[in-house]
């Protein structure tokens, strides 16, 4: 990857958690560039890493992980800051979406305080603008007639409305790079679109970054510039999100796409399933992490773990001796 | 003419409104309006929604796990209200329910092969738990895990192992008809398409019909004959599965079969709808 114009670049990151059997490292040697203006989608199921990712970026891991490696945000080690440096990014120049947005708000407060909240605490801004600022951010969320919606409480929202007042939250800030962890997954697959738009529109708008982390490849080829697909805790493939689509370079990535269930089938159509189940984090075998499960196995992906190969134009890799066989 | 396998009239059920304060309700909820549903033996059905639009609901009435407040059930004719206590615990033979959360549904202190005995057992015909052992380890079998698996405890096991547990508690009294409520929302992707493969082939291989309760279009495609759209306790569109996704004439099916994302096509301008449920 070269060095471009990028806002976010992470290095060699690797997180370890304390688990039963020693260290559980669910994050492995993650390279990846995120650049100013990009949408980047993070593919990966449970346990490959995406949301440790997310939360390494964010500085929001536990105190008991260990971390390793680089995480660049605007020439700035995030990984070495300290709270107090990280809080001055965190919130002003990187916004976070959560995937259950009940959560996210404060059932005891009226949505609008809740936004002029964090308005307040970034800008040091009066009451009063803090207020004009909030019914701007409800508006920019796409919500209808915020002048009558400010001071309803979370619960008299709908599970879409909620996400859009947590977006409003999230961009108070007005941040250089939204970070949405699965932001449509609890929501009705109607609202995921409007959501997904909106989150589309909002980047063109403000011109920031965003990263998408999801478990559906659709949701992310449908809004992303670039992807990453991460497998159990490992990066597989990387690449220009056409790319990736117009070849699957991976074994794990194409298995992915033949195994969503298509809209063009006949009642009691078989899907072409991945064999096996994901491999258990305390004990990730040696070589290639997906070896297990791959139709194109030889025993030479069972010796070392492969590294990126190249697998097209724009820098589109993938972590596999085997591509000549995949594609 | 036989009857149907399971058959709903004008099956409603209205929720009382809640108290808030001393003299206020809020008003009482219709969760179903007048639904008519037909499941024929061998023709698997999808009840298609979102959150709100009674889907689940109408899987609790007919599992009678819940009273109607008008309308009837029917399985294989015989209607579930005109049931004593002790014929519709014999009924229940007929029909089980898989569950969206396989992580809620298996009872973490019980061995896997208790949980899966569970419903033989209910139902009085089988004495004791090693009686059941035999059919236990038949059902284990039938969902492509090892006998063995009875002994072993559910956080042993994967999200997609414990479904397929718990869908073997499922089919252990041969049911005609299995409720599957959301049965792969909850699992991770690489492990979707093996259980959908794993229902289809226990259809053919035990000739068990589903009344499968989804969001997803794109599964219930590859499950379903029939299609019935619910939106707010109301059927809105119903028919042949390939016909009502290929040729929706409902609004709101419209929106549903336009929002699905496809990553195949490049992102296209996408129908809005107005409103939410």
């Amino acid at each position: 990857m070269g060095a471009g114009d990028a806002l976010l670049a992470i290095e060699n990151l690797s997180v370890s958690l304390p688990g039963d059997q020693g260290p559980r490292r669910v994050l492995r040697g993650l390279d990846l560039e995120v650049e100013r203006g990009q949408t980047y989608g993070i593919v990966g199921e449970s346990g490959s890493g995406k949301s440790i990712t997310a939360l390494a970026v964010m500085g929001l891991l536990p105190d008991r992980a260990r971390v390793e490696g680089r995480v660049l945000f605007d020439g700035h080690d995030l990984a070495q800051a300290d709270e107090r440096a990280m809080c001055r990014i965190r919130g002003n120049r990187i916004g976070m979406v959560f995937q259950e947005p009940m959560t996210a708000l404060n059932p005891a407060h009226a949505i609008g305080r809740q936004i002029a909240e964090s308005v307040i605490l970034h800008e040091g801004a009066s009451r009063k603008t803090a207020r004009a600022r909030a019914l701007d951010l409800l508006d920019l969320a796409g919500i209808p007639d915020p002048a009558s919606r400010i001071d309803d409480y979370p619960h008299q929202l709908s599970g879409g409305q909620r996400q859009r007042v947590v977006i409003a939250i999230a961009l108070a800030c007005r941040p250089d790079l939204l970070i949405a962890d699965e932001p449509t997954t609890a929501l009705d697959v109607t609202v995921q679109a409007q959501i997904l738009e909106l989150l589309t529109d909002l980047t063109e708008r403000l011109g920031m970054s965003l990263i998408l982390i999801s478990h559906d490849l659709g949701v992310v080829a449908s809004l992303c510039q670039r992807t990453a697909v991460l497998y159990a805790g490992r990066l597989v493939e990387e690449g220009p999100t056409a790319a990736l689509l117009a070849r699957h370079a991976h074994p794990y990535t194409a298995g992915l796409m033949a195994a969503r269930p298509r809209l063009t089938a006949r009642a009691g159509e078989r899907l072409t399933a991945i064999r096996g189940t994901l491999p258990d984090p305390e004990s990730v075998p040696a070589g290639c992490i997906f070896a297990a499960r791959c139709p194109y196995v030889i025993d030479d992906c069972r010796a070392a773990e492969p590294a990126l190969h190249e697998a097209g134009d724009g820098g589109h890799v993938a972590r596999c001796i085997r591509l000549e066989a995949v594609a | 003419m036989t009857p149907a396998l399971l058959e709903t009239r004008g099956l409603t059920r209205v929720f009382a409104g809640r108290r808030r304060g001393l003299a206020r309700r809020t008003p009482p909820l219709t969760a179903l309006d007048h639904v008519d549903i037909v499941v024929e033996r061998g023709r698997n059905l999808a009840v298609v929604g979102e959150s709100g639009s009674g889907k689940s609901t109408l899987a609790r009435l007919v599992m009678a796990l819940d009273r109607p407040t008008a309308g009837e059930v029917y399985h294989q004719g015989q209607a579930v209200s005109a049931q004593t206590p002790r014929a519709l615990k014999a009924m229940r033979r007929g029909f089980q329910m898989v569950f969206q959360d396989p992580f809620g549904s298996l009872d973490p202190r019980q061995r896997v092969g208790r949980s899966v005995a569970d419903p033989l057992l209910a139902l009085g015909e089988t004495r004791s738990y090693p009686a059941a052992l035999p059919q236990v380890a038949e059902a284990l079998e039938a969902v492509g895990l090892p006998a063995a698996a009875a002994e072993r405890f559910p956080h042993e096991f994967s999200g997609g192992q414990r479904q397929r547990i718990a869908i073997a508690r499922a089919i252990i009294t041969r049911p005609a008809l299995v409720v599957a409520d959301e049965p792969v929302s909850a699992l991770d992707v690489s492990i979707h398409a093996q259980v959908i493969n794993l229902l289809l082939d226990l259809n053919e291989l035990f000739g068990v019909t589903y009344l499968f309760i989804s969001h997803d279009l794109a599964v219930v495609r590859h499950i379903a004959h029939e299609v019935v759209v619910m939106r707010a306790g109301k059927v809105v569109e119903r028919g042949p599965t390939a016909s009502v996704f290929d040729d929706p004439q409902h609004p709101y099916t419209q929106a549903l079969v336009a929002a699905i994302p496809r990553p195949d096509e490049p992102a296209a301008p996408r129908r809005e709808i107005s409103g939410e449920t």
